[in-house]
């Protein structure tokens, strides 16, 4: 699942669509608005339009279609325990519940496949504590290395043996004893990456940068954009 | 996965609201708390949430099933970093439409939990049990108490009426809604019916983490029991093999 990452990664710094070039702050007030809207509707009509304006959004900004489509189902499969439990004999409750959950899935992964990650934590770490702002850029980066060897941690573990036999059980154990390998690695990354900080003169936040917030050209449209979800969304709620 | 990711648009505003505000209080506390650590402890919670992020890669089953390391993470950084690393993790798979962005801050308070009570777990258990059973117990006691977090939102969620509910009957009163009759009846089928479809994934899911991290903690113990942080323990000795030598006989 979570080679995701690196594959989102790629498509947000190798793009180079008009939306790739937009500000990050533009694009996250569109992706606010649309969630927003999302969450807070009940018109089935509202929510398919914004869900058809998202896709648009992908369409346009030359999102790799398969895998995009691979990343918004997941929202829909949790979703469907959920509904499940509130069947209620019509459709409409479910489909409120799966359009609002993909529309806003979907929202957020093309926020992200078009945003490089250190323009998109930038302004979620002037809002959260500086520690856990921090966190988040340092696990991000640590997260190519670590799922790198993890791969080749899971071959190596197949080729000897230690996926195969015994039960169950045995081969989560196995798997953990393995990852015990992983976890060593991250203590000495830990250690080297923070004699690293300490010689590049770490001033206590990993990225001051202020380039998320850069305007560009193109910033209106994301924001008008914005403007019409909210707008619409409020237009649904009052509609009879 | 041993909780199901709540996805957007299935909780009431006012609950996932309060989510986002008690996640950002216990953040901000423990981020007071942890000020004066060492830039190499924010590396390490930086690695270790990279760990539980990459270890979701390895798929256990159909539909993504995967582990969430969560209690393990508890036990290595303790429980206000492990809620951290909860957070990080949360935040960063929202991004990616695994959990909803409005529901990170529930999110993060169900899985930190798990991290928190398995290291409060551990550490009572550390010293009484081999590293082994030690880990197990103690993962399999954050998820339970994770589990029993879950249950009370899901319950919440049961009990609120859905959006066909909400929806004003024509001609009628604005309090009017369009709530069945037997609404405590109905609430405790919805409930009922979540708690059936997920309680097989979550059995499995406890099992497995508790296994994994019992392997990890073992490991851990032989090979560099300092990284532990209950390592009063001794390593465990080599099991002695019985010599069928010339010299020994």
């Amino acid at each position: 699942m979570n080679l995701d990452v690196a594959i989102v990664d790629y498509w947000a710094s190798s793009g180079r669509s008009a939306w790739h070039r937009s500000s990050a702050g533009a694009k996250i007030v569109l992706v606010a608005a649309l969630i927003g809207g999302a969450v807070f509707s009940n018109s089935v009509i509202f929510l398919a339009s914004a869900y058809a304006l998202v896709w648009l959004l992908v369409l346009v900004s030359g999102l790799p279609i398969v895998p995009v489509i691979g990343l918004a189902i997941y929202p829909a499969l949790f979703t469907l325990v959920f509904v499940a439990s509130r069947w209620d004999g019509t459709w409409t409750t479910p489909t409120i519940y799966l359009l609002r959950a993909l529309c806003a899935g979907l929202a957020a992964v093309w926020l992200v496949g078009t945003t490089p990650y250190p323009d998109l934590f930038a302004p979620i770490s002037r809002i959260v504590p500086r520690f856990v702002g921090d966190a988040l850029f340092l696990s991000y980066r640590a997260f190519f290395t670590l799922a790198n060897k993890l791969v080749r941690l899971s071959v190596a573990l197949r080729l000897r043996g230690g996926w195969g036999k015994g039960g169950m059980m045995r081969r989560l154990t196995n798997l953990g004893q393995g990852l015990g390998t992983l976890v060593l690695f991250s203590f000495e990354r830990s250690q080297r990456v923070y004699a690293i900080m300490e010689l590049r003169g770490h001033s206590g936040r990993v990225c001051g940068c202020r380039h998320w917030a850069t305007h560009t050209q193109l910033d209106w449209v994301p924001i008008v954009l914005a403007a019409l979800v909210i707008v619409a969304a409020f237009w649904s709620r009052s509609a009879p | 996965m041993s909780h199901l990711h709540l996805p957007d648009g299935v909780l009431p505003w006012w609950l996932w609201v309060s989510g986002f505000l008690a996640a950002g209080l216990l953040l901000a506390i423990i981020s007071r708390r942890h000020r004066e650590d060492r830039s190499d402890r924010l590396a390490l919670v930086g690695a270790l949430s990279a760990l539980m992020l990459a270890a979701m890669a390895l798929p256990l089953g159909p539909l993504g099933y995967h582990l969430s390391l969560a209690p393990l993470v508890g036990m290595l950084l303790g429980g206000g970093l492990g809620f951290v690393s909860a957070c990080v993790v949360n935040a960063i798979l929202a991004l990616l439409g695994h959990g909803g962005v409005t529901v990170i801050g529930l999110n993060a308070l169900i899985t930190g939990l798990a991290a928190a009570l398995a290291s409060r777990a551990y550490r009572l258990l550390a010293h009484r049990a081999r590293p082994f059973w030690a880990a197990a117990i103690a993962a399999m006691t954050g998820l339970v108490g994770s589990l029993a977090a879950w249950l009370v939102v899901v319950g919440i969620a049961s009990a609120t009426p859905g959006p066909g509910e909400m929806r004003l009957q024509p001609k009628h009163d604005v309090e009017d809604l369009a709530l069945p009759r037997d609404t405590h009846g109905i609430v405790w089928q919805r409930f009922g019916r979540l708690v059936v479809l997920s309680l097989p994934f979550w059995i499995v899911g406890t099992l497995a983490e508790a296994a994994v991290a019992g392997g990890t903690v073992q490991f851990l113990a032989r090979v560099n029991p300092s990284l532990l942080p209950a390592h009063a323990r001794e390593p465990e000795k080599p099991l002695e093999r019985r010599s069928t030598s010339p010299e020994r006989a």
